[in-house]
């Protein structure tokens, strides 16, 4: 572990977060339309160019939607964490983006870390069973799911679990306060709500952790230390577990922050679905009203959580391999 | 084939007086049901080790031995079909009711007592030191708690006793405790293979199985492990199985040598008759297919062919098609064992006549009797003057920020080197890896840019290259050094030069036909406009090494190739271009023993027929010898010594040079590895001290060695060496190790 390292990464994360914010500046404004004026639509029949031109300079919009002094002030705002005042919701993007953003680390974290437990075991299990029928029945059903989008599924979950059986809740609607004040029927109240873009979210991504898992254990399985383990008397389940998983595990961690920014999408989507009131839900719907300052304050905050969650991997690179030095 | 029922008697069985056996296979045949058909892996071996013995398994990829250590240690895997029997003490160890496939058959409780009863002789009554020793450790764990592990899984020991069981281990391998605490990558080869053998004794098991314990290892360090493998044999082995493809090593470790074919035991007996009296053909040319120091240039032949296809076997005995001695009995009639002596067996018809010498073999198709050394020297055709490659390590930042350009780790792979290769002539540089010979190979293509110094090319006298000339000492040499890339006159140069790879399995593309792959230097330059001319000049390179007929090989595509046919392809491939100047990196490492002869006498054929300038790079100064008119020999990027390698053999002077002479296995009694004084590894080409390169290793240093870099020094008519002693200093301390003054005492590596 080095400064030269540090240094490093930490400049890598510093100009991708640097990137993002010119990519969001663009990437909205590449949109058709125009802000002002569909604002306006959405609230009366006409609007004359003198409303248009004095709503543009009340939204920051004077001078168009490309325009260079503009982008200064949004660069350092987003870098300020000031993501400006939402002329939609009469919020500050910080007040409702503070609201949303703790549903969506709900889901995307027991998301992740439920396909990470679920897949990764699952894999290993798998390979104990290579040659055998129950092996073809893992990996042919991982396979199909993971070929699956997250919204096809989502839609057929919803479509079965909701309008059909009409088990599971239209929207989630459990307050935050059941997170924060735990309580048996609070409990009952959140899994219920979450149960469905949950499963969505963790059956497609522990079925791509599965099928990495098996295929890096399969060529674990053919070194050499694994018939020296065998030769030394460890049991097989040893020979899994202790020599095969760890080196196995290598090349998976390297998928996981791939794969979670896979995740991060699918939650987005799923949110959609299932009107989870999540950054997702809020995302979506700014995109619609070409509401810039939510749009893009909403997608940094999503973009930054990735970046992070990169920067993690080499840490756990190297702990899972002592050949890399930090 | 023999069925089980016929197959020949014990062969193994050695006399009345002799302690109980540790192991014995009885009529054991193994047989793989794979998706292209039955690989017949063994067929009726039967041998039996008794306490206190070592026996040698000696044969080539294919042969079985592998096979035989798995099923001694019931590794088989699950698509094996055993028949007969290997018992370790009064265990079965293998059958035809509990291994490969019939274990999965077993009802579920008889399975578990047979885990049970396996796994308690696995590494406490057998263990095993695997080949490629690189790989034999988890690179996760340290090396402690690896050993630890056998102690954890095998006795009840507590965490303090198996902390001092392991240190006493690890002791008595001759390493240093610390590297209980180090992860596998952290040790040198040498170390790795030590910290392996005390893995494999921690037990103190009864029988160890070493499946090619030195193969892969530097010469110097893998004479010192064979001296120490012959220590532990007096001290803490009871029995032992050598298997290599070596026969230097077998012979050295070994009692008594099984020489395994095709899944056959075909000579068995004590190591000094099987040597001098052969009574099996195999074995013979075995034996020949060495080139050896002290037999001088003698005719080395190889076995023409190539091993068996052991998924359609032949019904005689399967060596016949590629016996010099064969009849029609041999290709129809599986042969007998025979027991020419007490306690020493053939299976060949004529086992006896083969012995002594009645029987005289046909001549092999490829023999091919060497030139003479140095007989071919022409002018220098290409010409390195303090030639170097250096490497830049990535650095610390804090390093390369306050520290700048000397902080930054310089690896100097080649340094300072002067070379002239001869037109026509074969120059071998010989080194341990790490040395930089590799590196020397590919900057005197150009293949890699050199850091420093001048490279100098003669251009064929037709030809007119635009480009300057060096100096009156260049004599007619072309600078193409500092020529740019895409220069015509360095096309014409590169043109010219050509490459085989060490490794014939990744040299060639897998998705490419024989032809495809022969055919692609000329188009890249451009030289495949008329496509007959094309499909005329593969076919002629692929006659010139000797792949006939050349149609067969067109449309096939490298995984049908064996191995020796695939760095044929791969010599096809350089010689499409008719090029001047041939660098050989190692051609021959990868290849079956058997066959390596016969590649290197197709480079001899090259030299002989096209005048071809061969550059031949290896590690093996016993094959350099044999083929090459010079020698270079490199140590950590600089030459060392350097001349007619008849000289070299006879005379050699820097301690180094002798060191690795001295290092080359042979089977007689009295090679001794103890005599091999230089101390530890080559490290590596970053920290190079001041003083000579060879000094910290040097039994002979003084204190002059470290501080001044040593002159080269001239030993009469083109032999040089680096060395601050005189050849009269040096010459007066061959053998003997003394030397007026302190010589160093021997100390660990570091």
């Amino acid at each position: 572990m080095n400064a030269y390292f540090f240094a490093r990464k930490i400049g890598q994360i510093v100009s991708l977060i640097l990137l993002m914010v010119v990519v969001l500046y663009a990437i909205f404004r590449l949109m058709p339309g125009n802000p002002a004026e569909l604002f306006l639509i959405s609230s009366r029949t006409r609007a004359s160019t003198v409303e248009l031109k004095a709503l543009e300079a009340q939204l920051g919009l004077a001078g168009g939607k490309w325009n260079f002094h503009g982008f200064l002030i949004y660069f350092e705002d987003m870098l300020t964490f000031n993501f400006g005042y939402d002329y939609y919701y009469q919020a500050t993007v910080w007040q409702l983006l503070s609201l949303a953003l703790p549903y969506t680390l709900l889901l995307l974290g027991t998301a992740a870390v439920l396909s990470y437990v679920g897949g990764i075991p699952l894999g290993i299990v798998a390979t104990w069973f290579r040659g055998k029928r129950t092996e073809g029945g893992i990996v042919t059903s991982a396979l199909v799911l993971n070929a699956v989008p997250y919204f096809i599924l989502a839609i057929v979950l919803y479509l079965y679990f909701v309008s059909y059986l009409k088990i599971a809740p239209v929207r989630a609607e459990f307050p935050w306060t059941d997170i924060t004040s735990p309580s048996l029927a609070n409990f009952a109240t959140v899994v219920t709500d979450m149960a469905l873009p949950l499963v969505t979210l963790v059956v497609i991504g522990a079925a791509a952790h599965l099928l990495t898992m098996r295929a890096s254990m399969v060529s674990v399985l053919g070194e050499d230390f694994i018939t020296t383990a065998r030769a030394k008397g460890v049991p097989e389940r040893s020979i899994m577990f202790r020599h095969a998983a760890r080196n196995a595990m290598i090349p998976v961690s390297t998928r996981m922050a791939l794969e979670f920014a896979l995740l991060a999408s699918g939650a987005i989507i799923t949110e959609i679905i299932f009107s989870w009131p999540g950054i997702g839900h809020l995302i979506f719907q700014a995109i619609l009203d070409l509401d810039y300052p939510l749009a893009e304050g909403a997608l940094f905050l999503i973009s930054l959580i990735v970046i992070l969650a990169y920067g993690m991997l080499d840490f756990i690179h190297a702990w899972l391999d002592p050949r890399i030095q930090l | 084939m023999a069925g089980a029922a016929a197959g020949p008697p014990s062969p193994l069985r050695s006399g009345p007086p002799a302690p109980p056996p540790v192991l014995e296979v009885d009529d054991l045949s193994v047989r793989f049901d794979t998706d292209d058909g039955v690989v017949r892996a063994l067929d009726g071996v039967s041998l039996t080790i008794r306490s206190g013995e070592t026996l040698g398994i000696l044969g080539e990829s294919g042969s079985g031995k592998t096979t035989l250590a798995f099923a001694i240690l019931s590794l088989l895997p699950e698509n094996a079909v055993v028949s007969g029997t290997v018992r370790f003490g009064e265990t079965t160890v293998a059958g035809p009711e509990i291994s490969g496939r019939a274990a999965l058959r077993l009802p579920r409780r008889a399975r578990r007592v047979l885990t049970a009863k396996l796994a308690d002789i696995r590494w406490k009554g057998i263990s095993m030191v695997f080949q490629g020793s690189m790989n034999a450790f988890n690179p996760v764990y340290t090396i402690e708690r690896q050993i630890a592990e056998a102690f954890l899984l095998h006795t009840t020991l507590n965490r303090t006793e198996i902390h001092e069981r392991v240190l006493e281990t690890i002791r008595r391998a001759g390493l240093d405790p610390v590297v209980l605490r180090s992860y596998p990558h952290e040790l040198s080869g040498g170390m790795k293979q030590r910290a392996v053998i005390a893995m494999a004794l921690a037990l103190r098991p009864r029988l160890v199985i070493a499946d090619e314990p030195t193969t892969g290892l530097d010469v110097v360090i893998q004479a010192r492990l064979i001296g120490e493998l012959r220590e532990l044999k007096r001290t803490a082995l009871d029995s032992m199985i050598v298997i290599s493809h070596d026969i230097g090593v077998v012979a050295q470790l070994a009692d008594r040598v099984a020489v395994m074919y095709a899944g056959q035991i075909l000579e068995s007996g004590s190591v000094l008759e099987i040597y001098k009296s052969a009574a099996n053909p195999y074995t013979k040319a075995l034996i020949d297919s060495y080139p050896s120091l002290e037999g001088a240039r003698h005719e080395v032949r190889g076995i023409p062919g190539a091993p068996p296809d052991p998924i359609a076997p032949s019904p005689g005995c399967p060596f016949a098609p590629r016996c010099g001695y064969a009849e029609a009995i041999c290709r129809t009639t599986p042969p007998p064992s025979v027991e020419v002596e007490p306690g020493h067996w053939s299976a060949c018809h004529f086992a006896r006549e083969v012995r002594s010498g009645r029987r005289a073999a046909s001549p092999a198709p490829e023999a091919l009797a060497p030139v003479p050394p140095g007989r071919v020297a022409g002018p220098p055709i290409l010409r390195g003057e303090r030639l170097t490659k250096y490497f830049h390590l990535r650095g610390t930042f804090a390093g390369s920020l306050f520290g700048g350009a000397a902080a930054v780790p310089l690896v100097r792979a080649v340094d300072g080197i002067d070379i002239d290769l001869r037109a026509g002539e074969i120059f071998a540089v010989v080194g341990e890896s790490g040395s930089g010979k590799t590196t020397l190979g590919k900057t005197l293509l150009r293949l890699l840019t050199p850091s420093g110094g001048t490279l100098a090319y003669r251009f064929p006298e037709a030809s007119s290259p635009e480009s300057p000339r060096i100096g009156a000492a260049g004599g007619g040499l072309t600078a193409v050094g500092d020529l740019r890339a895409g220069s015509r006159t360095f096309r014409a140069f590169r043109k010219d030069t050509q490459l085989i790879f060490q490794d014939p399995y990744d040299s060639l593309d897998p998705k490419m036909t024989v032809f495809d792959i022969v055919r692609e230097p000329l188009l890249a330059y451009r030289m495949a406009a008329d496509p007959d001319r094309v499909v005329t000049r593969v076919t002629e390179a692929l006659a010139a090494v000797s792949l006939a007929p050349p149609q067969n090989f067109l449309d096939r595509y490298p995984h049908e190739l064996s191995g020796g046919e695939r760095q044929r392809v791969a010599a096809a491939r350089a010689l499409v271009l008719k090029p001047r100047i041939l660098v050989a990196d190692e051609p021959v490492s990868m290849l079956d023993v058997s066959l390596r002869i016969g590649f290197l006498n197709l480079l001899e054929k090259l030299r002989r027929e096209f005048g071809m300038t061969i550059l031949y790079v290896t590690h093996d100064i016993a094959s350099a010898r044999y083929l090459a008119d010079r020698i270079l020999v490199m140590y950590l990027g600089v030459g060392v010594e350097s001349g007619p390698s008849q000289r070299i053999l006879e005379e050699p002077l820097h301690p180094y040079t002798k060191a690795l002479l001295q290092a080359v296995p042979v089977p007689t009694a009295d090679w001794n590895p103890g005599r091999i004084e230089i101390v530890g590894e080559i490290g590596n080409a970053v920290d190079v001290p001041a003083g000579c390169r060879f000094a910290r290793r040097c039994p002979y240093r003084q204190p002059k060695c470290a501080a001044d870099p040593p002159p080269r020094q001239s030993s009469g008519w083109d032999h040089w060496y680096l060395c601050h002693f005189s050849p009269e200093e040096l010459r007066s301390i061959r053998g003997s190790g003394e030397f007026s003054g302190s010589p160093a005492s021997a100390r660990p590596g570091p």
